[in-house]
């Protein structure tokens, strides 16, 4: 593997705690697939190491590259999410009558509060969540409606998420669960939780290294409960710290790199770090002021066509300034979910095709667990279920995987990958447990040749050659319009929506916009006079007199 | 023996002609002399609902109009017509780091396997905002959809050479096939030559040897119906049509644009008024002499980069074809007049209501016959059938202009002169 100093550095340390610095497109998940296969080759016992990761998407994307690299299927280290970690713990560990439990999944959960009330069952899930995480105090009326979905859960033998962690932290505190790894790796450190640092601190044996890689300024879901302060705590916390910092960007061009470095310093709660691009500099970042939303629709997708070129002969001399540009080397970014359907419609209406995070996903998984479960009692089947096949195979005989999308069918192909040993029903037990974690983004079809349509927070983790930034007035971005928001996560959450753009990024203001039901004009966005003027070309679009735009309706 | 054209559009397609529906499709088949016509835009789910309408299944993979839809014809010209179904296909993606425009003509035997092909595609790009879908997939993965779930569909390359959406294309096609196609190449039996090229520049590809040449109108109006068709003498069903283009059996040649009238012909620039022959461009480094920016190479120069013969080569198993000009455009330059004219459209009508269909009048008819109709039509259709022509080669989306009697050249519609 191609490793420039600091990533070489961060994967020979022999430091007991090392902290890795990695800003957006510094090779992250490159040096931590490279650190676990140092590890290995090094001769650790695989089941000593364990790469924690928040997403189970780069948790297979870690292992196919492990895989590939070491060219062996079987005695691979774990590498997960916290979740499957944990179920994988608490089916070794819990008592023989208990271990069996299953997983409360999200579609589950609303199935449960459903029966108990007809409030909306999202939220309970919320407030449920967030008083075990200890983070809230529950109202009278929440009370027994969470003391019924408890009871209803035991009744099950089923664990929610959160259950899923403080049973395991529980475990450990209670020396159930010895520490078990020589080698602990987390990644995206600045997400962690309270609970989930506890954990990973009595996994590692006494004698162990933990190595987190992580970027603060990118920490962006304290609403789900993840502590910045954790990080940033860390030298404190450990005293002979090693901390490192990757510094060169491979990802975008020279302009954004520092445009965006210059903009995250307004923020205190960070470490100070650097951030050098690698590629030069090209085109400035792009300003553009729109009349409303609908004219901010249109400008994304004259924007897009522009650059696609001609998509028939009728384009050929409208759209000349050609790129070797495809659908998916878009992305179109909002601070809200609801901004992003007039934009959905008006490309879907001119024949663009558009991916989203779709909501939906708890369902998807939930049908597919049931299939996967039915298929099981079949006779024929079940005869085969103490046998030793691999799983993959089985999955691909079953034709359980033929009524899938092509992204999902890929998905739930390369998790069953990692499964071959053992007999088929602990194989599928294993990878049941595995697929009820999967979540939404999870399933985002990122090969699919189509434009992205992503919240900021939905756009973490990935990379588009253009990026358009819809709705930067004040208001959405920062997000003042509710009633508890913090202004330095409102500013990771753009920062990590301007890292997201490999050549281009265009961002675009709207003079009016209609916001829950009323026609607002908002001034541009106040994060503006962070980004140092030099970096950014300002356009305006000018409204056609007699257009479609519906002015004057107040 | 009959004449096919399996290449058109519906009123559903992006600029195309309102008139563009299968009452006026079917008599403007008439008129043309075209036996077999594709329905066009079976992908778009309202024209399908149209198509399953007003058409009788005849069971064989072919339709026909229902009676009651049958609108008025010269008694002349009056003859049974045939629907195939068909759809054309855009594929833009990435591959090996250039973009790529790819038009794809699809054939398909039956209502059923169109819905399921319709289904599939739904998923993967928006059928209902344009007959052409675009599909954000690869080509060669597009094939393999419609091979898995309709065996018996048909995939053809659109317009093979067009500079910008097609598999040759200058601008954003490939250099052979295979290079597209990969391990599904054998399932490419034909390639569309459009209109820009004729069968002698495809001979010039000994790689194109086993690939049947066809041609199609690519209509958008009623008027352009087979501009060029197919020749085939088979029994009429869907299976016996698809035999011919696999083996070349039953298929008798095609009928062909004088390759110089189409769009992109030769290289140029549209907006700069320039039009340069492939040699010119060369020595130009493939810069336009006007606005410095990089010229639209056409198709003329892109065979000559892609061909390993000599110009006319003649393969041993070469099909024959036949070179017309519109009639309308006979007319007018008779008349001296444009051929959107009322005089031309008056003039086409009596040929038409005396002489018979179009495609009798340009390639059948005893010259004896038409001279008792008009002589100097007579004569301007000898003239064509002898190949006795004066050209001014199409250039960047410009129709070339072609002349049976030879006058002074005109202008291009900006008033800039062209170069030579």
């Amino acid at each position: 593997m191609n490793l420039n100093k600091n990533q070489k550095l961060a994967v020979e340390s022999l430091d007991k705690y090392l902290c890795v610095l990695a800003g957006p497109g510094t090779g992250k998940t490159l040096t931590i697939t490279a650190k676990i296969i140092h590890l290995l080759k090094e001769g650790l016992n695989p089941e000593e190491i364990s790469a924690l990761t928040f997403t189970q998407k780069a948790a297979i994307e870690m292992r196919e590259r492990v895989i590939k690299h070491l060219d062996k299927k079987e005695h691979l280290p774990f590498i997960g999410t916290f979740h499957l970690l944990c179920i994988r713990l608490l089916r070794e560990f819990l008592p023989k009558g208990e271990r069996n439990f299953q997983l409360c999944t999200r579609a589950k959960q609303k199935e449960i509060i459903s029966t108990i009330t007809e409030k909306s069952a999202d939220k309970i899930i919320d407030k449920i969540s967030k008083f075990k995480n200890k983070t809230l105090t529950l109202d009278d009326k929440t009370i027994p409606v969470y003391e019924k979905y408890e009871n209803k859960k035991k009744e099950l033998n089923l664990l929610d998420f959160d259950d899923l962690l403080i049973k395991t932290l529980e475990m450990l505190n209670n020396k159930e669960i010895p520490p078990l790894f020589n080698h602990l790796i987390v990644d995206e450190f600045q997400d962690i939780n309270k609970i989930q640092y506890e954990i990973i601190k009595r996994l590692l044996k006494e004698t162990g290294c933990l190595s987190v890689f992580g970027d603060p300024d990118q920490a962006i879901y304290s609403f789900r409960g993840s502590e910045i302060e954790l990080f940033l705590n860390l030298p404190a916390d450990f005293n002979s710290l090693m901390l490192l910092n990757l510094s060169f960007n491979y990802r975008s061009q020279a302009n954004i790199i520092n445009a965006s470095n210059k903009f995250i310093t307004a923020n205190t709660k960070r470490f100070s770090k650097k951030i050098e691009p690698t590629k030069p500099s090209t085109y400035p970042l792009i300003l553009i002021e729109v009349e409303d939303e609908y004219e901010e629709a249109r400008t994304i997708l004259n924007e897009i066509k522009r650059r696609i070129g001609a998509t028939d002969f009728t384009d050929l001399y409208k759209n000349k300034e050609e790129t070797n540009y495809s659908y998916n080397s878009f992305a179109v970014l909002t601070r809200t979910n609801r901004q992003l359907k007039i934009i959905k419609e008006l490309l879907l209406n001119e024949g663009i095709v558009v991916k989203t995070i779709e909501k939906d996903a708890d369902k998807w998984i939930d049908s597919f667990i049931k299939k996967l479960s039915e298929l099981l009692t079949k006779e024929k089947i079940s005869k085969k279920l103490l046998e030793t096949i691999p799983l993959y195979d089985f999955l691909e005989d079953s034709g359980i995987l033929e009524v899938l999308e092509d992204y999902e069918a890929f998905m739930i192909k390369n998790i069953a990958k990692a499964y071959r040993k053992g007999t088929l029903i602990e194989q599928i037990q294993a990878f049941r447990d595995e697929i009820s974690g999967l979540t939404a983004f999870d399933l985002f079809p990122e090969n699919l040749n189509a434009v992205s349509l992503l919240t900021l927070h939905g756009s973490k983790g990935l990379e588009f050659p253009v990026v358009f930034i819809a709705g930067f007035e004040e208001g959405l971005i920062p997000y003042t319009l509710s009633s508890d928001w913090n202004i330095e996560e409102e500013r990771r959450l753009f920062y990590v929506g301007m890292t997201r753009a490999m050549d281009e990024l265009i961002i675009l203001y709207a003079r009016n916009r209609f916001i829950n039901g009323k026609k607002l004009s908002l001034p541009v966005s106040s994060f503006l006079k962070e980004i140092p003027e030099e970096f950014i070309m300002t356009k305006k679009v000018r409204p056609k007199k007699d257009g479609p735009l519906q002015k004057g309706l107040f | 023996m009959f004449y096919a054209d399996l290449h058109i559009h519906s009123k559903f397609s992006r600029a195309t002609s309102k008139d563009m529906n299968l009452e006026t499709i079917e008599q403007w088949a008439q008129i043309k002399g075209i036996k077999l016509i594709g329905t066009g835009d079976f992908s778009h789910p309202e024209w399908l609902r149209e198509i399953e309408k007003k058409l009788n299944e005849e069971g064989d993979g072919l339709f026909s109009l229902k009676k009651q839809y049958k609108l008025e014809v010269p008694e002349s010209c009056r003859k049974e017509v045939f629907f195939i179904l068909s759809s054309e296909i855009s594929c833009i993606y990435q591959k090996n780091t250039k973009l790529r425009k790819i038009h794809l003509l699809v054939l398909s035997p039956s209502i059923r396997d169109v819905t399921k092909i319709n289904h599939a595609l739904t998923h993967i790009g928006s059928l209902i905002s344009d007959g052409r879908p675009i599909l954000g997939i690869d080509a060669k993965e597009f094939i393999k959809i419609i091979l898995e779930l309709s065996p018996e569909s048909m995939i053809i390359p659109a317009h093979a050479w067009t500079p910008h959406f097609s598999i040759f294309g200058s601008q954003s096609g490939f250099d052979s096939i295979e290079e597209c196609f990969e391990e599904l190449t054998p399932y490419i039996y034909a390639i569309e030559t459009g209109l820009s090229s004729d069968p002698p520049m495809n001979w010039r590809l000994s790689k194109l040897d086993s690939i049947i040449l066809i041609s199609n109108s690519d209509a958008h109006s009623p008027t352009k119906i087979g501009r060029e068709a197919n020749i085939f003498e088979i029994e009429l069903n869907y299976k016996a049509l698809t035999e011919a283009i696999k083996t070349g059996k039953g298929f008798l040649g095609t009928v062909e644009f004088f390759p110089e009238e189409g769009k992109y012909h030769y290289d140029g620039h549209r907006a700069c008024g320039i039009r340069l022959s492939p040699k010119e461009t060369i020595k130009r480094n493939y810069l336009c002499p006007v606005c410095g920016k990089k010229l639209t190479v056409g198709v003329m120069h892109r065979v000559e980069m892609l061909s390993d013969r000599e110009e006319g080569f003649k393969p041993p198993k070469a099909f024959p074809f036949k070179s017309i000009i519109p009639l309308s455009e006979i007319i007018a330059e008779i008349n001296k007049t444009s051929s959107q004219s009322k005089v031309v459209s008056n003039h086409y009508i009596k040929a038409i209501n005396n002489l018979g269909n179009e495609y009798d009048i340009l390639l059948n008819k005893n010259l004896k016959e038409i001279e008792r109709f008009d002589t100097l039509l007579a004569e301007a259709i000898d003239r064509m059938r002898k190949g006795k022509i004066v050209v001014e080669p199409g250039y960047d989306g410009e129709y070339g202009k072609i002349k049976v009697f030879g006058e002074t050249v005109e202008t291009t519609p900006k008033g800039q002169a062209l170069l030579f």
